[in-house]
């Protein structure tokens, strides 16, 4: 069974301003403690679309399991300043998500991966005026 | 897993088609078998008897074996044992957002977007900034006269061949027609270069200069258009472009798709005589619109912003010419620009 990763953020709408504090935390469960060998969590965006998937961390942790943290399952939380850019983007043949990324490294298995979106800025579809 | 492979089709979904295991093995296993091939070659090479000239020659290659081999063996087990965020992390360089830093770029401040620093260098006579083109007609040029002269001295060569061998009375029928072939592509890679040469010589240059930069959306610009030549002018249109550029693999090809997300004309002359010393001079603004994404690039993707000048001579194939402009994001929280 696939352990259970909650991702919670500050803002319930998931909506950020460019240079916006975000603050977010996880929580991982359904799996033992001692099961864990350790976690990432990760602030980035992707593309989708045509053209092959382009990706930039902006905020990256990884936390191990030992004597300090001996349970990664434990609600942790952390605070970054979003960037400038590039904002949240939807286009045609190119589209720029951003995700809080968690990844959990089993002493055994598959690594699983959870994520979710957020977007920054608020831009609306082009108006395509002549082409 | 997937069922079927489409051949002529660009492969959708999930990008990768199998497990990571079985890749990350399968790479294993080759680079494995490189590198015993490589051990084995090495020691058939040092105990053999007979170090001849080839000896060094086999050994840069048992080499080469054990370099391919050793090295994809490490990088195999580096992408396998970290994740993709980490190794971005560790490679990408981080934005300069130290504030006792004096000269923090642009692109710094703004990660992702293209740097302006061609454009910031190189000052306009009218206006503030001159911007850079985007294509180079000289590399078309050089390539064409290559691909010209390339093809000349083969036909020379064919020419010379089959004179020969007709006068020697046993003729070459492979090279005679071999001949006619490249007396055709001869003929037709002259007759490009020459019109490339005739283009580049009459149309002159474009100048494109602005008074704003980095522009915001929602900003309005004023342009300076200069266009020298020595041709009759039928037409010249400015367009404002935000495009999308996709770079992807299919097979082992690369291809670029672009989509046109945003395109107006902001410019349109008619019917200018261009001389030596007679340059066409246009001044014109243009506004960003509102709520557009702004300039971004990415390893195979990219929003570009530019400027268009489209050419149509009266006796010469059209000209189109681009202009880089950089569009920064609108930053409610500090400010653009």
């Amino acid at each position: 069974m696939d352990p259970l990763v909650s991702i919670m953020l500050c803002d319930p709408h998931r909506l950020y301003q460019p240079g916006q504090r975000m603050r977010c935390g996880y929580q991982i469960d359904a799996i033992a403690a001692e099961a864990i060998q350790a976690v990432e969590a990760s602030v980035l965006w992707i593309t989708s679309g045509k053209g092959d998937e382009d990706m930039g961390v902006h905020e990256f942790h990884r936390r191990v399991s030992d004597d300090e943290n001996p349970d990664l399952r434990a609600l942790h939380e952390f605070e970054t300043a979003l960037p400038n850019s590039p904002l949240s983007f939807d286009g045609t043949i190119l589209k720029l998500h951003w995700l809080v990324r968690v990844k959990v490294f089993p002493e055994k298995g598959p690594t699983y991966t959870q994520d979710l979106s957020f977007q920054i800025g608020t831009l609306s579809a082009f108006v395509e005026e002549a082409s | 897993m997937a069922r079927l492979f489409g051949i002529l089709q660009k492969k959708r979904g999930d990008r990768r088609s199998g497990s990571a295991l079985s890749g990350f093995v399968g790479e294993i296993t080759f680079f494995l078998l490189v590198l015993i091939l490589g051990m084995v070659s090495l020691g058939f090479l040092l105990f053999a008897p007979d170090k001849s000239l080839g000896f060094w020659l086999l050994l840069l290659v048992v080499v080469s074996l054990l370099v391919i081999g050793g090295g994809g063996l490490l990088l195999a087990y580096i992408h396998y044992g970290i994740s993709p965020e980490r190794r971005r992390a560790i490679t990408q360089k981080r934005p300069a957002l130290d504030l006792l830093k004096e000269n923090v770029s642009s692109s710094d401040r703004f990660p992702s977007i293209p740097s302006d620093a061609a454009i910031i260098d190189s000052p306009g006579t009218r206006l503030r900034y001159r911007l850079p083109r985007f294509e180079s007609a000289f590399w078309p040029m050089l390539a064409a006269s290559l691909f010209s002269l390339s093809w000349m001295a083969v036909t020379v060569t064919l020419v010379v061949t089959v004179i020969r061998s007709v006068l020697n009375a046993q003729p070459y029928w492979l090279f005679s027609t071999m001949l006619l072939g490249s007396i055709v592509v001869t003929n037709w890679a002259t007759r490009y270069c020459y019109q490339q040469l005739r283009h580049f010589t009459r149309v002159g240059t474009t100048m494109m200069e602005i008074s704003h930069h980095p522009l915001i959306p929602g900003s309005s610009c004023e342009g300076f258009l200069l266009q020298s030549g020595s041709m009759k002018l039928r037409s010249l249109r400015i367009s404002l472009v935000c495009e999308e550029q996709a770079t992807y693999r299919q097979g082992t090809d690369l291809r670029i798709e672009t989509h046109d997300a945003f395109k107006q004309e902001i410019g349109s002359l008619e019917n200018h005589d261009l001389r030596s010393d007679r340059v066409l001079e246009h001044d014109f603004q243009f506004a960003i619109p509102e709520s557009v994404m702004h300039s971004f690039r990415g390893e195979h993707n990219q929003v570009q912003w530019k400027l268009v000048v489209q050419g149509k001579p009266e006796s010469h194939p059209r000209f189109t010419r681009s202009f880089l402009l950089i569009v920064h994001p609108r930053n409610p929280a500090r400010g653009a620009g």
